[in-house]
């Protein structure tokens, strides 16, 4: 939304939008300051990716347990790719993802009800194009807008859309991007926009709809009739749609929001900060779980019993048969707990009339 | 009388990981301890239930990366060397704890299982784990249904039309290969659902898919039965959303059944633990210590750093007390819901990473055991039963169009579209791009190295897209990995495109790719082609 559909509205309105955009402390705001604060609010509404992107080292290296809020079916899931705390590693390679493909397009991919990505490319044929229609000073003090339509219920043809606000983009060619409201369409193009606020667009994106983050409104009219709204509620509350461990038994009203109430906090909204959620789940940096700041030691004992005899006689130790290599010999590895152990070592000869026994008694304490 | 069914959804998966250029390769271990420790207990259990003429329902997605490799011979090779491996380590494993009785009767068990699954490995199915399930399958007691081709999460591919079309096609028609019938219904990839999508499943004949409780809570109009009955979308296809007081209590670390501390413990394990001179024969052969999947210890508790030493009989004591427990839940769940929908018989969705029976909850498959039996023994509420047989005996249910959803950490696309992975994008959209670029332009392969060079392209494009290389960059278990594997996919497609549009293709290494990347012989790239 720019300045002047804002200046349009009633404070009512605005007070609404503002809410939308989870922003606080804007009661008392006069009509001006409270458009200044949406406005601000929409274009700083991202989340600042480093533009070295396609950069191959992705953030997160290094053993990841403990590390990232991962949820427990996450947990389970990831532990198929577990084999240890360790990392395989392969040499760099010789090839390298491209870091544009001299293309001019834009595209639009949905994150969840209220955040969109986008990415985008501007080649330098398109570049000069709109140089030379603006004439090299107007492009010289132009910017790279990245501009987000809500398109809801229309078939867009560039200039119909519902509302639509500007996000300053500068050498980025990338962008998260916070939407208002939910279950909306939306659509993005990338271009120009010249210190005297046109906008000459490069490149339109495909079209991207938001889910509700909710219920439905629309109760089918068939249903409606026969059961009523009561019937929904109870069939939302089995569902799991309130809190865990709330009775099917009770409900009321206000209860139907707690399911949304609780995708709302699954997706960080509760918070002023529109900026915080994607850092909180992907950051490292974020919260690490501090290692047990105990020094650790663990020792054990184990015990090699080894030996050796004609190849084709038959051996056994502790009464269990053992195999014995080519040459006759053997070699046994115990472990060693605390206490006193008999090993009795039997051979027999292959023909089963001649015997020899060793055994040994061992103990072992720990003090 | 049944007054509801339950309907339990096991999603096996593993990305199609196989490198004919390495002896060892780390990551074909996911593979090799899936089937030691998931697929075949879980056929086991299979095997018991018909044996001992317990009724039973289940339904399994095996995915096509996954099918492909149980019928990989190299894989299926290299899989007995790596149990016998097992089974010799195991065998000095219970010399070594002969003066340890509490762990050499875990010893002995160890040794015990990894023979038996040489056993069913080799002997009884021929080395290829589809006979079995095709035989539950065939038997009646298992639907086997499908996935996307390399399980790429569809929402996030959704700008090329043709990329998602691919995925399912390509996937229906390898279940039709490997099962001889075409498929009546598909997990989609991380139950990741994007309105419209399921028009190219009912292009393929698939009835039906599942997604996330919100899912379906969330459509429009609002479904009258929540998550209870199925909707359709307008093009038909039925969509069951997941129950979530079912779920959460074996998916809950805090409160679920797998967090007993008596259960086996996942993280300790020999491979870490003995002397090194001891273990190397069994770990990599770089001398990096790893799981071998001998494990001794109880999770005891949350922060003990002592771990008491696992008995197998209490395990399996209180897998029985679980499935009984768990039992007793739906049947209170499903009396109460039968009366509120007005005597219409509710079906309780409750699917599962196959994975989680067996690799990371040990005592799983037993837990599965013990409720298939109290079922059908001890109750006559409540039945299990598959989608399939709810949408015979429901032939009519609303129409409601799902909202886009998915199961993974929180509910939509984050998992797959954050700081660690967003930038797979814009490469994976423009590799997709030119696919159907070159589909389009070649409804006729003018020769035969450059049909071969067609589908290996779209092979290439299918694994990159692998929603298995997002997930694990964004969790960080083997990073450098899952980016190789993009980069390295997306490099052979590019070089083939290239040298097709340059007309110089480079035979030498279009058979060295072609050996490397064998998913899928049967593809044709033309399921690329704009409609």
């Amino acid at each position: 939304m720019n300045k002047t559909t804002l200046n349009l509205k009633t404070k009512t309105e605005l007070l609404k939008i503002a809410e939308g955009l989870s922003l606080s402390g804007v009661q008392s705001l006069k009509k001006p300051a409270l458009v200044d604060k949406i406005l601000k609010a929409q274009a700083s509404s991202k989340t600042e990716i480093s533009p070295n992107i396609q950069e191959l080292t992705p953030v997160n290296t290094g053993s990841s347990w403990g590390v990232n809020h991962a949820s427990d079916q996450e947990t389970v899931e990831d532990s198929k790719y577990y084999e240890g705390f360790i990392q395989h590693t392969f040499p760099q390679p010789e090839w390298t993802l491209p870091k544009k493909y001299d293309d001019t397009k834009v595209a639009l991919l949905i994150r969840d009800p209220y955040w969109l990505h986008s990415y985008w490319e501007i080649n330098s044929e398109t570049a000069s194009d709109v140089q030379n229609k603006l004439g090299h000073n107007m492009f010289a003090s132009s910017h790279i807008a990245l501009r987000i339509y809500d398109v809801t219920d229309i078939v867009f043809d560039g200039a119909n859309a519902n509302n639509y606000s500007d996000i300053n983009v500068g050498e980025a060619l990338s962008w998260y991007i916070h939407v208002p409201a939910s279950n909306r369409s939306y659509c993005a193009e990338i271009g120009y926009k010249t210190p005297d606020g046109r906008f000459f667009a490069v490149a339109r994106s495909n079209v991207i709809e938001a889910p509700r983050h909710g219920v439905s409104d629309i109760l089918d009219e068939e249903w409606m009739a026969v059961e009523g709204k009561t019937f929904f509620d109870k069939m939302y509350a089995l569902s799991g749609g309130y809190q865990a461990g709330a009775s099917s038994g009770e409900f009321s009203g206000e209860r139907k929001e707690l399911l949304t109430q609780k995708l709302a906090g699954m997706l960080n909204l509760s918070s002023g900060e529109a900026v915080s959620s994607e850092i909180n789940v992907s950051s490292p940096s974020g919260k690490q779980q501090a290692k047990p700041k105990d020094f650790w030691l663990v020792a054990n004992t184990e015990l090699i019993v080894y030996g050796a005899t004609e190849p084709d006689a038959s051996v056994t130790v502790c009464g269990q048969p053992v195999k014995l290599n080519k040459d006759g010999s053997f070699c046994l590895r115990f472990a060693l707990p605390d206490g006193q152990q008999n090993i009795p070592i039997k051979a027999t000869d292959k023909d089963g009339d001649q015997h020899r026994k060793i055994e040994f008694e061992v103990t072992r304490k720990q003090i | 009388m049944t007054k509801g069914y339950l309907a339990i959804v096991l999603h096996a998966h593993l990305p199609y990981v196989r490198h004919p250029e390495h002896a060892f390769f780390l990551e074909e271990l996911w593979f090799y301890e899936a089937i030691t420790e998931t697929y075949i207990p879980l056929i086991d259990v299979f095997e018991n239930l018909v044996k001992d003429g317990v009724d039973f329902r289940i339904t399994m997605s095996l995915t096509p990366p996954l099918m492909s490799m149980f019928a990989d011979p190299l894989l299926q090779d290299r899989y007995v060397h790596h149990l016998d491996k097992l089974i010799e380590l195991a065998e000095k494993e219970v010399i070594r704890t002969t003066f340890q009785p509490e762990f050499n009767d875990t010893a002995q068990m160890y040794l015990y299982k990894f023979k038996q699954a040489r056993h069913y490995f080799v002997n009884v199915y021929a080395k290829n784990l589809i006979n079995a399930f095709r035989k539950f399958q065939d038997l009646g007691k298992l639907e086997i249904i499908t996935c996307g081709a390399t399980h790429g999460f569809l929402p996030l591919m959704d700008v090329s039309k043709e990329a998602v079309q691919a995925q399912i096609k390509v996937a229906a028609d390898n279940y039709q290969l490997h099962l001889g019938r075409r498929p009546n219904g598909i997990w989609m990839p991380e139950c990741g659902y994007y309105p419209g999508h399921d028009e190219f499943l009912a292009k393929e004949g698939i009835r039906f898919f599942f997604t996330d409780s919100h899912g379906v809570l969330h459509a429009s109009p609002r479904p009258k039965f929540g998550v209870f009955a199925p909707i359709y979308c307008q093009s038909g296809v039925a969509c069951f959303g997941r129950d979530l007081e079912s779920s959460k209590s074996v998916w809950s670390a805090e409160e679920g059944y797998p967090g007993n501390p008596a259960y086996r413990d996942f993280y300790r394990d020999i491979g870490f633990d003995l002397d090194f001179d001891y273990i190397k024969d069994y770990i990599s052969p770089d001398g990096l210590r790893l799981a071998t999947g001998i494990k001794y210890h109880t999770i005891t508790g949350k922060k003990a750093l002592h771990k008491d030493p696992y008995n197998q009989y209490v395990a399996r004591d209180i897998a029985a007390d679980q499935a009984a427990n768990f039992m007793f839940n739906r049947e209170k769940q499903v009396e109460h819901l039968y009366e509120v929908m007005g005597h219409k018989k509710p079906i309780i969705i409750s699917p599962y990473d196959a994975e989680l029976f067996g690799h990371w909850w040990y005592e799983g498959p037993q837990f599965l055991n013990f409720l298939f039996r109290k079922m059908h023994h001890d109750q006559d509420t409540i039945k299990t039963i598959t989608p399939m047989e709810y949408l015979d005996e429901y032939p009519i249910n609303q129409v409601s169009t799902p909202s886009f959803s998915s199961w993974g950490h929180k509910g939509y696309s984050e998992v797959w579209l954050e700081g660690s992975n967003d930038w797979i994008y814009r490469h994976l959209h423009k590799t997709a791009e030119r696919m159907t670029e070159l589909a389009n332009r070649y409804p006729e392969p003018p020769n035969h190295l450059t049909h071969r060079s067609l589908n290996q392209a779209a092979r290439e494009l299918l694994l990159a897209q692998s929603s298995d290389w997002a997930f694990i960059m964004k969790t960080g278990t083997m990073v450098e990995y899952a980016v190789k594997r993009t980069t390295d996919h997306i490099e052979r497609f590019t070089k083939l495109y290239d040298g097709i549009k340059n007309n110089s293709l480079d035979s030498n290494y279009l058979n060295e790719i072609e050996w490397k990347d064998n998913i899928f012989p049967e593809i044709d790239y033309r399921v690329y082609a704009s409609n």
